[in-house]
């Protein structure tokens, strides 16, 4: 009898919780059977609180001016707003050398040419100190700076020149542009509805208690319901 | 839109072990060809490849140069490790494949079909094509006579 009683408040409070989840499930299950109804796979969505469920945004530099200026969004370069290559590091420093633009990262210098492609590029393997830390320019040269010293790129040799150093740029206005033309067409309502079912943007720990509550709560109702009908069967 | 991709830290691990290779462990100084006009018309005119760098690097010792090039199959680069003794290949090894499909061009099998190749030979005869991974082949065909041409030419001034 107190067993009962006991499963029974608990089963209560955890239903509840699972509710939610069932809940999601039930109506994101819902919407994917009516997907071709509503046309979901060829509508998309440019909430930045959903893109950022995605990662969308997460990461944004830039370099240069109103004419000439080169911006990294997560992975992807845009050069004057125009997407390019794609980087897997972050960018440490641009500078603008027409028509090229020659941007760092800690493991490599780049040129890249108006096409957005790579025309060049420098490394270890050219006998370059890693991690890069800077990317500037002096009167004729381009400089790096590592851990200890700065370098001149073109013999490799330290600098005492007064080096002008790249600077990152804040412009909140170029990135929320960026992130609108980037994700025009990238994250449908299909697809955001089936991760959504899936439990793919949600945290694993809400689907881990989630599916925890759903074992107890069969687990308890079984009890429950075994219980009582013994009970029954003894009062006959 | 062409997604060209820098070399990861993993791409560069098998760079690495590639020029080991190559070298014995004792990877000499890189060099560079530098690309003037002259030479861009003429890469252009005889191999056309996606595109063309201000220089191309490469590492010698003795006769034995090896050259890592990048060539676009069909919309990602292909970064490939070419070994050249004496104007002949001796080894093709296909360092990072990013394509999505056609990555049997990474099977030895494939890139053995080189060694001993020099310009002399037609590479669209004589080397065998994967059905599916055409573009790959075209693109590995490129990169091979690219470095064969660099390599005789990259002493001339």
């Amino acid at each position: 009898m107190r067993l009962r009683k006991f499963l029974r408040k608990i089963h209560r409070w955890i239903g509840i919780i699972a509710s939610i989840w069932l809940l999601l499930l039930a109506s994101t299950g819902f919407l994917l059977q009516h997907k071709d109804d509503w046309n979901l796979a060829h509508k998309y969505t440019q909430s930045a609180l959903l893109l950022s469920l995605y990662d969308i945004g997460q990461q944004f530099t830039s370099y240069g001016d109103q004419q000439n200026n080169l911006a990294q969004l997560d992975y992807q370069i845009y050069i004057d707003g125009t997407a390019k290559i794609k980087l897997e590091e972050p960018i440490i420093g641009a500078v603008y050398q027409q028509p090229n633009w020659i941007i760092a990262t800690a493991s490599q210098i780049n040129w890249i040419d108006t096409h957005g492609q790579i025309i060049q590029s420098m490394d270890e393997f050219d006998g370059i100190t890693l991690p890069i830390e800077k990317l500037g320019h002096n009167q004729t040269n381009l400089i790096i700076q590592n851990q200890s010293e700065s370098i001149e790129l073109k013999t490799l040799q330290p600098t005492m020149l007064t080096t002008t150093w790249s600077q990152a740029i804040d412009s909140e206005s170029l990135k929320i542009q960026l992130i609108e033309t980037s994700t025009q067409n990238y994250l449908s309502y299909e697809q955001l509805i089936f991760d959504l079912h899936a439990g793919i943007t949600s945290p694993s720990l809400f689907n881990d208690i989630a599916a925890l509550a759903l074992i107890f709560l069969s687990i308890s109702g079984i009890i429950i319901f075994f219980k009582k009908s013994f009970r029954n069967q003894k009062n006959f | 839109m062409v997604f060209q991709q820098q070399l990861s830290a993993n791409d560069k691990n098998s760079t690495k072990e590639f020029l080991n290779e190559t070298f014995n462990n004792d990877i000499p100084k890189v060099n560079r060809f530098w690309v003037n006009k002259n030479n861009q018309k003429t890469i252009k005119q005889l191999f056309n490849p996606s595109q063309i760098k201000l220089s191309y690097r490469y590492w010698q010792k003795d006769d034995t140069s090896a050259w890592i090039l990048d060539e676009i199959g069909k919309e990602r680069d292909i970064t490939t490790g070419i070994v050249i003794s004496s104007d002949k290949i001796v080894k093709v090894q296909v360092l990072v494949y990013r394509e999505s499909r056609g990555g049997q061009v990474q099977n030895k099998r494939f890139t053995q079909q080189y060694n001993n190749m020099s310009s002399n030979n037609n590479f669209i005869k004589e080397i065998d094509t994967i059905s599916g991974a055409t573009l790959s082949v075209n693109a590995l065909n490129k990169q091979v006579k690219l470095a064969l041409w660099l390599n005789h030419n990259k002493n001339k001034p």
